[in-house]
């Protein structure tokens, strides 16, 4: 699984020392390792769940999951992996119990194209703006999201997507070609009309 | 591979797919499938580079609720803890507790019974 990359403190930059601090029950310690972690299990969190409140929600509880299971975390893995799939699960379980409480959001929202940059034999065309792609990610169906978040942007496997989203692999490959191609409509065009 | 079986195929061909001989004469002839292939190959780097960025401000206060989570469980652990050792003097309490009220109710329905009798005895 593909981990963030910038300037600032990530979880990559997690060391085994600190995990063994946080075992042995060290507060600072635990403190340190919030701090470097928080922001992108929040991103991903909320790139999944769109609600900023429920963004919120699921990041604690992926941290206080987190915090009962890190005497279980066995470092076989990257820390930065293992925190993410904490805190995809409790995105997940959040997005499972919203679909109860809000059933008619299932499949049914706004589903936006963004307007398309110039011509196909346009070289510019074919730039992406982040911003942009971020704002398109937002409005794509939930369903397509949530398995383009965890393939695309966060690098899961096909089978670790399955077992996240609690569908089959055949059905997660679905989703992903769907949603890539959804989301290539909604940045570049559906492309049909320029044939 | 005709032209909508390519375009089928480029959401999986991007990630590296799907690299069939077929597809790649076709994509060789067809400059259409190119720039879609092109189109793919960038939103997918796009998405691959998002893992690095912000999704949005972080709200206030959720650095402070996760830090104190720690502090929290080591709270609740002592209340376990005290539940634990003590569970047979809380069972007993409750026990009688229940009896208590029991014995309460039973009282309130006799008196209520008496008053009954002597109303039809007056009458």
């Amino acid at each position: 699984m593909k981990r963030p990359n910038d300037n600032r403190d990530t979880a990559e930059a997690v060391s085994s020392l600190l995990i063994e601090r946080c075992r042995a029950g060290d507060e600072a310690a635990w403190k340190e390792l919030v701090e470097a972690t928080y922001r992108d299990v929040y991103s991903l969190c909320l790139r999944i769940l769109r609600d900023p409140d429920d963004a919120v929600e699921a990041t604690q509880d992926a941290y206080l999951k987190a915090w009962r299971g890190l005497k279980g975390f066995r470092g076989d893995a990257q820390f930065s992996t293992w925190l993410y799939r904490v805190a995809s699960n409790a995105a997940i379980s959040k997005l499972r119990s919203r679909k109860r409480r809000r059933d008619r959001e299932v499949g049914e929202e706004a589903f936006e194209v963004l307007e398309a940059p110039g011509g196909t034999e346009d070289r510019a065309s074919v730039l992406i703006d982040i911003q942009r792609l971020e704002g398109a990610l937002r409005v794509l169906p939930e369903h397509y999201r949530a398995a383009i978040v965890l393939r695309d942007v966060y690098g899961m496997s096909i089978g670790e997507v399955a077992e996240r989203l609690g569908i089959s692999e055949t059905a997660t490959k679905v989703r992903v070609h769907r949603g890539r191609k959804k989301l290539k409509e909604m940045v570049y065009g559906s492309g049909e009309e320029e044939r | 591979m005709d032209h909508r079986q390519m375009q089928e195929i480029l959401p999986a061909y991007a990630r590296g797919a799907e690299r069939s001989l077929q597809a790649k004469r076709h994509l060789s002839r067809c400059a259409d499938c190119r720039n879609e292939l092109r189109r793919y190959e960038t939103m997918l780097w796009g998405l691959s580079e998002l893992s690095s960025q912000p999704a949005g401000d972080v709200p206030d206060g959720l650095l402070a609720s996760l830090v104190e989570i720690p502090s929290r469980e080591s709270r609740l652990d002592t209340v376990r803890a005290h539940v634990a050792r003590n569970r047979k003097v809380y069972a007993g309490a409750a026990a009688a507790m229940v009896g208590v009220a029991g014995a309460a109710v039973g009282a309130a329905v006799l008196r209520n019974r008496g008053r009954t009798r002597s109303r039809w005895a007056t009458a």
